[in-house]
């Protein structure tokens, strides 16, 4: 009896797995496909519309606002998180006294809800002139500024916000890159005399090739959902300025509950994401 | 000479940024401690004002407070154990047995990977909708019961594990899931701690999925409960009272868990 279960032992958890994942991942998302192509109501039926709702994806301003908004903010973001990764991760690895200490340190805000860190943040720059970053400004004489109520500011901000709270994660990696690189490498660029800036120049960077497309990859994939910090902090705005692919998304589906123009913009979320990924293996198959 | 300069630079460094990293959890903590708007004046202020536990006290008695952090814990809490027991179950199966369509299913599983969550939640909550899962445990429980990427991660576990092991445990006559129980649970004991912090921590807080899903806000977790207050703009000490409460959980978890963090990180990363 009990060898008779055995054998069907891969299907019975397999077959309701499967089951569950066509029902609430798969099933879904296809739909999520079909959405846009029609008027996809909550009560009520739905009707085929084509290209409707792709047309006037194309045609509204916000849309290509919110793409260039999230193109920006994953500019602002992206370089700095890989420069401060490698930054920390070169610090943790000099074999200082403490290092899992200051590791752990660095990682903290990978931890913590962005709600913690943006209730924290709203403070840290409030636009009066006894927010922090403000009185360090007036300490170096430079007049008070906006921040996120400014058109001009309030993306770098958010993309201040998202570096603090993911710098860790990048540090984690290039962490594992540095701990890769053979220890005789740096012996012999000793022996020819290569000072510290060469040493990183010509053995530490090109050998981390690998780990930077990984994180740029990882963190770049990440940048192109960012809502969180956005929805807590600024809503979209000022005036459109930093409202983002997923906040359109969030606001179409969820607020307005137009689900079919939601569910295109996902698409396009979905689109980007996948031709990331497809550079990344491209990268990794030639070896760039 | 220039070895003790350079290591004085590092040290420096290493400081300067845990002062840095660590300044906003610090406003965090003594702006909750204080009783206060926002802070004004002069930096100085904040250690001379006097600390008290009233934010604390007042939040604790406002509706809901310890209802959100009870739906944070079961939105968390269960997930976790069921994406550990779930992943390790199905990770055994596609590292160690044969059976008729497990090329097609791992495809399936692993083409979804790339789909991010937005692209599936709209049909999602129309079909939650309809069973009348809006604001109720099962609209979490439910579809997070188990997860493809923690899946992947044990899968890959999973195969390094010696076949003899399972082979011997076979002819003892042990069935196959207590061959799992007895055998594959305990020896991945890293694993699972791996994807139990994970799981752990991005449940606790997500905002944008919860945000979705419960509209009535005796169903909210804590994230949502938070941001309703935050977005409504309300007493800074009040508010930061209020992070306390959600950010200590996260903290005691990551401090006893540390160095599953990290490995975590490090095994997920490059494998994929």
């Amino acid at each position: 009896m009990r060898n008779r279960l055995d054998k069907w032992f891969p299907y019975l958890v397999v077959g309701p797995i499967f089951l569950h994942f066509t029902l609430f991942y798969l099933g879904p998302f296809l739909t999520n496909v079909i959405m846009s192509f029609m008027d996809w109501k909550v009560v009520g039926d739905s009707t085929f519309v084509g290209l409707a709702n792709w047309g006037r994806l194309f045609r509204d301003p916000i849309f290509w606002q919110s793409l260039k908004n999230t193109v920006v903010f994953s500019l602002y973001y992206v370089v700095p998180v890989i420069a401060l990764g490698l930054g920390l991760a070169m610090i943790v690895n000099s074999g200082l006294r403490g290092a899992p200490l200051f590791q752990a340190i660095y990682f903290l805000p990978v931890v913590t809800s962005f709600v913690v860190i943006a209730g924290i943040w709203v403070w840290i720059f409030s636009p009066e002139p006894f927010g922090l970053v403000n009185q360090i400004l007036a300490f170096f004489g430079l007049k008070p500024q906006m921040f996120l109520a400014s058109r001009q500011q309030a993306l770098g901000v958010l993309a201040g916000l998202s570096i603090f709270k993911v710098a860790g994660t990048a540090m984690v990696y290039y962490y594992g890159g540095l701990k890769d690189i053979p220890l005789e490498l740096y012996e012999a660029g000793k022996i020819d005399g290569a000072d510290g800036l060469k040493t990183f120049r010509y053995i530490t960077w090109p050998l981390l090739k690998p780990t930077t497309l990984f994180v740029l990859i990882f963190i770049t994939v990440g940048s192109f959902q960012v809502f969180d910090s956005i929805y807590l902090l600024t809503g979209g705005g000022p005036s459109n300025a930093t409202t983002t692919i997923v906040h359109q998304m969030y606001l179409h589906g969820f607020v307005f509950f137009n689900l079919g123009y939601a569910g295109t913009i996902s698409i396009v979320l979905m689109l980007i994401i996948l031709v990331l990924s497809m550079v990344q293996n491209v990268l990794v198959k030639y070896d760039y | 000479m220039q070895s003790r300069v350079r290591k004085l630079v590092v040290y420096v460094l290493a400081i300067l940024s845990c002062v840095i990293f660590l300044l906003p959890f610090l406003i965090m903590i003594t702006g909750s401690l204080q009783d206060k708007y926002f802070f004004m004046g002069a930096p100085s202020q904040w250690i001379t004002q006097p600390l008290t536990l009233k934010n604390f006290k007042i939040i604790l008695s406002r509706p809901h407070i310890l209802r959100w952090f009870i739906n944070s814990a079961v939105i968390s809490i269960i997930p976790m154990i069921t994406t550990v027991y779930i992943g390790a179950l199905l990770g055994y199966i596609y590292a160690k047995k044969d059976f008729v369509g497990k090329t097609v299913t791992f495809w399936l599983f692993l083409s979804m990977i790339m789909v991010p969550m937005q692209s599936y939640v709209i049909p999602r909550y129309v079909l939650f909708a309809k069973f009348n899962w809006i604001n109720t445990y099962w609209a979490f429980l439910i579809p997070q019961a188990w997860d493809i990427v923690y899946f992947f991660l044990l899968k890959q576990y999973m195969v390094s594990i010696p076949d003899s092991l399972i082979e011997s445990a076979k002819i003892d006559g042990a069935s196959e899931m207590a061959i799992f129980h007895r055998i594959i649970l305990p020896i991945s004991k890293t694993s699972l701690a791996i994807v139990a912090v994970f799981t752990f921590i991005s449940r606790w807080n997500d905002l944008f999925y919860p945000l979705l899903f419960t509209t009535n806000a005796r169903m909210f977790p804590m994230t949502v409960g938070l941001a309703s207050l935050l977005t409504q703009g309300g007493k800074f000490s009040f508010e930061m009272a209020g992070t306390v409460i959600n950010f200590i959980p996260t903290f005691i978890v990551f401090i006893l868990m540390r160095k599953y963090f990290v490995q975590g990180i490090a095994t997920t990363g490059m494998k994929n």
